[in-house]
């Protein structure tokens, strides 16, 4: 019985934490899920990292610089691109 | 009329937020810091204002500790509380990289007291768990970075907690994070 008591405690795992991390940025994580999240944030390097490499590419998407209105339209397409990969894959 | 509640927020070094990247108002010539209100979606503080009660203080563990007043209406998380605002009263000074390494090292001996009370078909993982949380202790130990100290306590306190778990299932798990509260409780003096 090797995972008996590990069911018993309610957490998001690192692959899970890649899945949600789309809903994460955009707030979209309902306050349950996304308390879950940032817990696991606190003791994941990893996912902190992940976490930090997917924002600074947001950041470096063309027209992130210029102004926020473009940006956010550019966010919204890279979510939308990463989701059809994830779907994809 | 809801009364103002004192309550605990660990913050990144400059009492940055942790997970907004919101720049804290500090305290002043003895003042509070300035009040934060919630902000809508998007905000640095968007749905609420978040800080912790003591017993949950090792579930959120960064560089620096705050006490807070929150103010209004209080709803409570799983393990941490949100409210319309707040505002920061005062650092705790007493959580420091020494104290974060101390805590560290007090997790992974109780981890391995966990570990050594595992029935037989469970004694190899349960001491590869206890194994772990000495080699994250002894990680922050041997650092100078704030960081590294404040997340080896963090990740120490975790395995202590899931080894418990492991070996003795969630009320091990539920005790052994009040006894990791109650350890901070005492050592930072900051009352019930």
């Amino acid at each position: 019985m090797p995972d008996r008591h590990h069911t018993e405690v309610e957490e998001v795992t690192c692959r899970e934490f890649v899945e949600l991390v789309t809903d994460y940025l955009e707030g979209a994580l309902p306050d349950r899920r996304l308390e879950l999240v940032e817990q696991h944030l606190v003791m994941c390097d990893w996912c902190k990292t992940y976490l930090e490499q997917f924002e600074a590419t947001v950041e470096a998407l063309p027209g992130a610089a210029e102004s926020e209105s473009p940006s956010r339209e550019a966010e919204r397409a890279l979510l939308a691109g990463f989701r059809e990969w994830r779907a994809g894959g | 009329m809801s009364e103002p509640t004192v309550a605990f927020k660990f913050l990144r070094p400059g009492a940055i937020g942790p997970f907004s990247g919101f720049r804290w108002p500090q305290p002043e010539g003895g003042e509070a810091g300035s009040w934060v209100e919630a902000a809508g979606a998007g905000g640095p503080c968007a749905g609420g204002v978040h800080a912790c009660e003591r017993r949950h203080l090792p579930l959120w563990i960064w560089e620096e500790l705050w006490e807070v007043e929150l103010d209004g209406p209080l709803e409570p998380g799983l393990a941490k509380l949100r409210a319309r605002r707040g505002r920061l009263l005062h650092r705790i000074e007493r959580w420091s990289p020494l104290t974060a390494k101390s805590f560290a090292g007090a997790c992974a001996g109780r981890a391995a007291e966990h570990a050594a009370a595992a029935r037989p078909d469970e004694a190899r993982v349960a001491a590869g768990m206890a194994a772990d949380g000495a080699t994250r202790a002894n990680t922050a130990e041997a650092s100078a970075d704030a960081y590294v100290a404040a997340h080896g306590a963090a990740v120490s306190a975790y395995i202590a907690a899931m080894t418990a778990l492991r070996v003795a299932g969630r009320e091990a798990f539920d005790a052994e994070r009040a006894w990791q509260a109650d350890w901070l409780t005492a050592e930072l003096g900051i009352g019930v």
